[in-house]
């Protein structure tokens, strides 16, 4: 019983946070793609194994979007830097939580990466097609 | 003999900096910017701006090419993935490493809650060589619909700088 309450209890949440996101009543336009924004507040190191690294981070936006990364849900998605020494190069989110990810680079180093560095992670996989 | 010789060393010497440049003009640039945001290619739109970008946007500055990458160019994106660009027409000019192209789009589309768009959105862009490519260095974008210019800054107010929040 209390298992079924926790399970509709996070269903409600769900719905909830998914419906604050895509229909605020300020946005003339869906989001193409659920995104964050966010700001690197600690780099960690290189695993070692080829470009995986990790890093600390505060979301940063957008206004629509939840205030906190969603643990574990950004598996996969796109990340790409703004501004920094990797400006406009694109990483893979292997793992986050709140406020940690775990990325894998693709053609560019995250070498040079630094601490309040702007990023945008995007869930392209999520995009429908052009109509 | 000569003469063909030496028209043949011109057409050279100018498709190879063409070449140079990856082959594209300011107004390609500016067309492959469209591109990329309608096709959400991120890296690809911030990789034609110049790293001192300044957008004005409806209203709206962007001083840094962070602020408009990380708050604004998102918001393009969505507008661009939900409205249709027509080209209307087109101006370049300027000189040497400094260009300009000034273009009006007929944009169409809906918006969230189904309300037709249709209106004229005016672009100035300005490009500066950076090594072998132009890059973006200035955009300025306003439409002829007051009523949607509101829309569009109320919307992109709502985005604080992030060392507020």
């Amino acid at each position: 019983m209390k298992r079924g309450r926790a399970i509709a209890a996070a269903s409600m949440i769900m719905l909830a946070s998914s419906t604050l996101y895509a229909t605020h009543s300020d946005i003339a336009f869906s989001p193409a793609v659920p995104r964050y924004g966010g700001q690197v507040t600690e780099i960690g190191a290189s695993d070692g194994k080829g470009g995986v690294h990790r890093f600390r981070a505060r979301q940063v936006g957008p206004y629509y979007a939840p205030a906190r990364f969603p643990p574990g849900e950004l598996r996969g998605w796109r990340l790409t830097f703004v501004g920094g020494k990797r400006f406009a190069k694109t990483f893979e989110v292997m793992s986050n939580t709140d406020y940690e990810f775990v990325v894998k680079a693709l053609n560019d180093p995250f070498d040079g990466v630094a601490v309040n560095d702007m990023f945008l992670v995007e869930d392209i996989n999520a995009a429908e097609p052009i109509k | 003999m000569k003469w063909s010789c030496t028209v043949a060393a011109f057409l050279l010497l100018v498709s190879s900096s063409l070449l140079a440049q990856g082959g594209r003009t300011p107004s390609d640039v500016v067309d492959a910017f469209h591109k990329a945001l309608r096709n959400l290619d991120t890296a690809g739109a911030l990789s034609l701006l110049d790293r001192g970008l300044v957008v004005y946007e409806f209203g709206i500055v962007d001083p840094t090419v962070e602020s408009y990458g990380l708050r604004h160019m998102p918001h393009d994106m969505d507008l661009a993935r939900a409205t249709s660009w027509k080209l209307e027409t087109r101006r370049t000019g300027g000189e040497g490493n400094d260009r300009w192209v000034l273009s009006t789009y007929r944009v169409t589309g809906k918006t969230v809650d189904s309300r037709p768009i249709d209106h004229t959105t005016l672009e100035t862009v300005i490009l500066r060589r950076s090594g072998a490519n132009f890059r973006i260095v200035h955009v300025h974008w306003s439409t002829s619909d007051t009523s949607f210019q509101a829309e569009i800054q109320r919307q992109r107010l709502s985005e604080e700088p992030p060392a507020t929040r």
